[in-house]
Formats: structure tokens, sequence, C-alpha cells
């Protein structure tokens, strides 16, 4: 759609405004004017015919012709005058300003026809002489006389003075063309000023209108700049402020885009971590389930056969979120599970693993691991707790559940003195159809609406009530369990748990 | 009183009247993940003030997360060689959450007021960074000890090289009664 500017609207608008404005007054005051013309030549008509008709009763009566001829003369001189003559009641020419009209007939009854006899008075009368107006004005001609000792008046005749419409028409003219050169004048005046009013106002319009544009740009540090000390600065200020707050609403956006991003990142090199299949061991039934909450938090289990067919079997949680928990965790995952083939003990590769880290890891970030070696053909289990959870055994002979918690401060801490004085190992022997439960506080912590934690004791009757199930069913029981006791509310940390029965 | 925005824990910390080099800090509130480094920040903005003996009182806190443990790790971190931190009125739950993690033995943890206070003299007259060194094990042979690798129970009539008869890793004891394993 073609855009036409508010200049050119405006300019328009103004420009045809004024001038109907100018062309209304001057068609009222040309119409005044005509009226006033009119009245002139009405009045001058008039005052012309009677001093002829005064005249004319001296001249006539004193057969004085050169006075009546003078007078004619002087009246012939008026502007607008065309004829001036005497006629008497019945229509002859007594006098005239073309000496050859003298004598003729006037039909009287056309030059007479407005007197009145008994008011003595005429009226003016227009009539039209080879296609031009001419207003006549007529005066009768009165004489005193003594006629049988009575005095008495007797009418010898009439004066008429012949105007002609084209003085009026010349007048009218003249100023018509003087409005309408005035008229444009100001018709262009008005455009102009239009043009630089609108100036005035789209000028600044246009600043903004720019400045706009420039933050759409994205430039939010741009600003706009109007001091017309009015509306339009005001509505520039206020599109200042409004940058302002958009880039600071774009920091936050920014910085939430960001944190979302990483996060993303973290959830991906996590699920990148656990494991995809679980090793298959003759004898021996092997069940993991993990669930990650939305905030990465950062658990992860892990399975390896060792060389010697043992089962090395890792849980692990790390304190920290996102990006960086996530990357500790796959530090923690890879060193360990490196170590573990080269040390014999999960004691040993524990502490051999903090060794390798500990100064890696930033101050107040921690990994709490619970690493087991499973002998399938010995039926042991040899473990060590880095401050992870209690470890669940549960006993099918007694058919009892035992937890085991050996000291151990978490990975990341302390050095390699502090960390290997804290930690404890342990042998563990097992008969077959025991059960074996590792898992991360994501359960035992995992509250419900009325912000009371699931805890060990409902998992250890899930475990003992369930025990004969198959590892998959037993852990499917123990989270709907878990589910069914949280309910609506939301998990805020990772769930990990793994069951072995040998 | 620190608090911009709500920050769920409430720190105040004021001069003992007893002591005017310690300072006492009063927790109300929970620190969990989100809140841990604001906890954490402000209490080493004390330290580097200046105020680096510390006693403080967890009545009001209520909930401790795993996160929440790294900020007193780290307080704990900034504060070796330079001054103390002794908690008391610790709740049962919080506690746990120390013990789980093994962490009872490396922070000063009392019941009392008063406990908490005199360690706090203690602490500032001996200068031994607490629970952070070696216990020194004064042993008469013969002695019982578990393997440390792997639990089991055992005996020791002398100094000497042995090797666990349970997880075969080699212990070597000292005639102190220091025992490294290999």
């Amino acid at each position: 759609m073609k855009q036409i500017s508010i200049k050119v609207k405006f300019g328009a608008l103004i420009g045809f405004l004024m001038a109907l404005v100018v062309i209304t007054i001057s068609v009222i005051l040309l119409n005044q004017e005509k009226k006033e013309l009119i009245k002139r030549i009405n009045r001058q008509g008039i005052i012309l015919s009677k001093n002829l008709a005064s005249t004319g009763a001296e001249g006539l009566t004193t057969s004085d012709e050169l006075a009546i001829l003078q007078t004619i003369a002087d009246i012939m001189k008026e502007e607008g005058v065309v004829e001036v003559f005497l006629l008497d009641p019945k229509g002859e020419v007594l006098a005239h300003n073309d000496i050859n009209e003298i004598g003729k007939e006037y039909d009287p009854k056309i030059w007479h026809s407005t007197f009145q006899k008994k008011e003595r008075t005429t009226k003016p009368r227009l009539y039209k002489k080879e296609g031009e107006k001419i207003y006549d004005f007529s005066y009768p001609i009165y004489v005193k006389t003594f006629k049988k000792g009575e005095r008495k008046e007797a009418l010898l005749g009439f004066s008429h003075v012949e105007f002609s419409y084209s003085v009026i028409q010349n007048a009218i003219q003249k100023a018509t063309l003087t409005v309408f050169i005035l008229a444009f004048i100001i018709l262009l005046l008005a455009i102009g000023a239009s043009f630089f009013l609108t100036r005035l106002i789209v000028g600044p319009i246009m600043t903004i209108a720019k400045g706009a544009e420039e933050i759409g740009q994205g430039n939010l540090k741009y600003k706009i700049s109007v001091n017309t000390k009015d509306e339009l600065e005001f509505l520039a200020n206020q599109f200042n402020i409004m940058t302002d707050q958009l880039e600071v609403a774009q920091q936050a956006m920014l910085e939430q885009e960001r944190l979302k991003y990483e996060l993303d990142i973290a959830t991906s090199i996590q699920s990148a971590l656990i494991p995809k299949e679980i090793p298959q061991i003759a004898g021996i039934s092997i069940s993991a389930y993990y669930n990650s909450a939305k905030e990465v938090g950062g658990d992860y289990y892990d399975f390896f056969k060792l060389d010697d067919g043992r089962l090395g079997i890792v849980i692990a949680d790390v304190s920290g979120k996102g990006v960086p928990g996530a990357m500790v965790m796959v530090m923690v995952r890879s060193v360990l599970k490196t170590l573990a083939y080269s040390t014999k003990t999960a004691f040993n590769a524990l502490i051999s693993t903090n060794n390798l880290i500990y100064q890696d890891i930033k101050k107040g970030m921690f990994i709490t691991a619970f690493y087991g070696i499973l002998d399938p053909v010995k039926m042991v289990l040899q473990f060590a707790n880095a401050g992870h959870n209690q470890l669940i055994v549960f006993r099918k002979g007694a058919n009892k559940c035992e937890t085991y918690s050996e000291p151990g401060i978490p990975l990341g801490i302390q050095g390699p003195k502090i960390f290997e004085e804290s930690l404890r190992g342990r042998f563990l022997q097992l008969q077959k159809g025991d059960l074996i439960l590792q898992y991360t506080d994501g359960i035992t912590e995992a509250k419900n609406l009325q912000g009371e934690e699931y805890e060990m004791n409902r998992l250890l009757e899930v475990v003992l009530k369930n025990n004969q199930m198959d590892t998959d069913l037993l852990i499917k029981t123990i989270i709907d369990d878990l589910n069914a006791f949280c309910g609506e509310a939301e998990q805020y940390d990772d769930i990990a748990l793994i069951a072995i029965r040998v | 009183m620190e608090q911009p925005e709500d920050k769920k824990i409430r720190i105040g910390i004021e001069h003992l009247e007893e002591n005017p080099q310690i300072n006492l800090i009063e927790l109300v509130g929970y620190v969990d993940s989100y809140n841990s480094k604001f906890f954490q920040e402000t209490i080493i903005g004390y330290i580097n003030n200046g105020d680096t003996k510390l006693i403080m009182d967890c009545q009001g806190l209520n909930y401790l997360s795993s996160a929440g443990i790294g900020s007193f790790v780290a307080i704990s971190e900034e504060l070796k060689g330079r001054g103390f931190i002794v908690l008391y009125n610790v709740h049962p739950k919080v506690l746990e959450v120390f013990s789980l993690l093994g962490f009872t033995k490396f922070f000063n943890i009392c019941d009392t007021f008063e406990e908490a206070f005199q360690k706090a003299q203690e602490l500032i007259t001996d200068k031994v960074e607490p629970a952070l060194s070696e216990a020194d094990e004064k042993v008469t042979f013969p002695f019982s000890f578990e393997c440390k690798v792997c639990g089991k129970k055992l005996k020791a009539s002398k100094p000497g090289k042995y090797s666990c008869p349970l997880c075969q890793c080699s212990i070597s004891i000292d005639p102190k009664g220091h025992i490294t394993y290999q």
C-alpha cells in the first residue's frame, strides 16, 4: 500500500481548508461589495437625476439651454453614466447629451411607467440596451406657476440619468481578481506554514521512529533524543525508559536461557553416563532404576565386569548441580572405573580415586559413593562407602533385612591421609537367594505434600514384604510405593536404585 | 541482618558479651541448594571481615540439604588456620545429615551454648585445628583391631607384617601400634 506522508496529507488538508475559507469570505465580501456598489449607484442616480431636474426646472423656465447642457455635460463625466436627457411629459426629448436626439419622441409609457402622479415619485428602472444592462434614474420636474391668481405646480417633464451596469461589473471583476490573487497567496502561505508545522511534529516522530528501528535491530543502549519540550519529548523519554526495561528483561531472559541450556547439556551428559545395558552374570539377577529430577542433581550408577569375573557396582551422588556437577560426575566415573581394574579392593579403589580427584574439585563440592565388588563364585560382596547411604542386605535364611553403614567421608573433600583415616571397608559373605540393595537419597528423602520423608523404614518394609519378587518387579514395587507416598508432591532429587539377587 | 529478597535463611551476627573476640551467629530457616551460595558467601564475608571465631546457634535451622553441607565444608575450609566454628543446638535431623556424610568428626558440634562457649575458649587458647589431625593410637600388644579393608576382626600379638586372611591385604604394625595397610 502506497504511503502518503503526513506532511502531504496535512499540507493538502490545511491548504484546502484555507482556500475554502478564503473563497467563502471573498464570495461573501464580493457580494457585499456588489450590493454596496448598486446602492451607491442608486444614491448617485437619484441625486444626479434630482440635480438635473432642478437645473432643468430653472433652465426650462428661463430658457437657459446652456445651463442645462452644462449640467448634462457635467453629469456625463460621472463614472458609469452613459446617457443624460430631459423629456417632456409626452416623451419629447427636450435636452440630451447627444444633440441629434433632441426633438425625438421617446415612448412615455416605457420611460415614465414608474411615475406615481400623486406621490410625485419615480423608481429606478432596469432595462437592456444592445445587450447591456442600464439603470434609468428619473425625476419629475415641477415648476411653480401663477394661473388665474392661483399658485399651482406644473409638471414640465422628467430628468433621466442612465447608468451602465458595466461599472458594477468592472468593479466586481477588479475586486474578484484582487481577492483571487490574495487567496492564492494565502493558499501558498498556508501550505508552506502547514508543511513547516507538520515538520515540527513529524520531525520528532521520525526521530522516534528511527530510534525504534535502531532499537528493534537489537541496539538496546540507543537513546532517543527529542528536546521539543512537549508531548513528543515525553513520548521519547517513555520510549527510552521502556528500552531500559527491555534491556533488563532481555538480560534476565538470556540468563534463564543460558541456565536452561546448561541444564540441558548437563542432563544429556548425565544420561550418557548411565549404563545402557546391565551385565549378565550366570546365577545373578541384577536390576536398576534411574530417574532424574528437574534440576540436574548428579546421581549415577555403574556396573562393570572386572577381569576376574567379579562385578563392580557403583552408585554415587554429586553435591553440585548443573554442568559443574555433571562434569565432576564424569570425572569420578572415569577415574573410579579405571582404578577399579587395577586395585584389588573397593577400599583401595576409593582411596586412589580420592587421591586423584580431591585437588580438582571446587571447595564445598563433594561426591558420596558406594563401591562394591561382587564375587559371584565365592558369593562375597566387598564394599566401601564414602559417605553414601547404608547398604541394605536381605538375608534369605533369616528372612530379615540388615543395613550396613561403614564409616567414610565423601570423595573430594579431604586429602589422602584424612580420607583413608576415615574410610572402612567390609567383606560380606552372602548366601544364595540373598538380596543386595543400594540407592541414592532421592528415595529416602523424598517428601510428600505434608513434608514427611519416605525414610529408610518404609523402604525396608517394602523390601521385606516383597523379597521373593524378581529384582525387576521388586524395583518396580518400591518405586510404585514411593510414588504412592509422594502423591502430587514434586520430586527435587534424582532417584537411583539397584537391586541384586545372588 | 542479611536478608535480601527473602533468601529463606536469616543470619544474625553479634559479638559475645562474655568474650568479644567470639561472634555468635544465629540461623533461622533452612539451607538448600537454592540459598546455599548466599549462605556460604554471607558467612565467608563475616570471616573476611575479621570475625573468624564463630559459635553458631542452629536452633532455628530446621533443614540442611547436601548442598547446605557443602557450604559448611567450604566455610570450615575458609577458617583453616584463621579460626574455627562451633555448632550447637543442632536438630537431630540435621545432625543425621552430618553423620551420614561422615562429617561429625570434622565439625565441632556441641549440645548447649555453655558447652559451645567452653569449646570456643579452648580452641582460642589451643589454636588447634578442630578434629582434622590424626588420632594418636597408643596401644599395648596383643591388641585387637578390625581390618580396615574388609572389616575382619584381627588380633596382633606383636609388631610386624601380616596378611589379612579375608581380603589378603598386607598389614604392617609398628611398635607404637600404628597400622598401615597396603
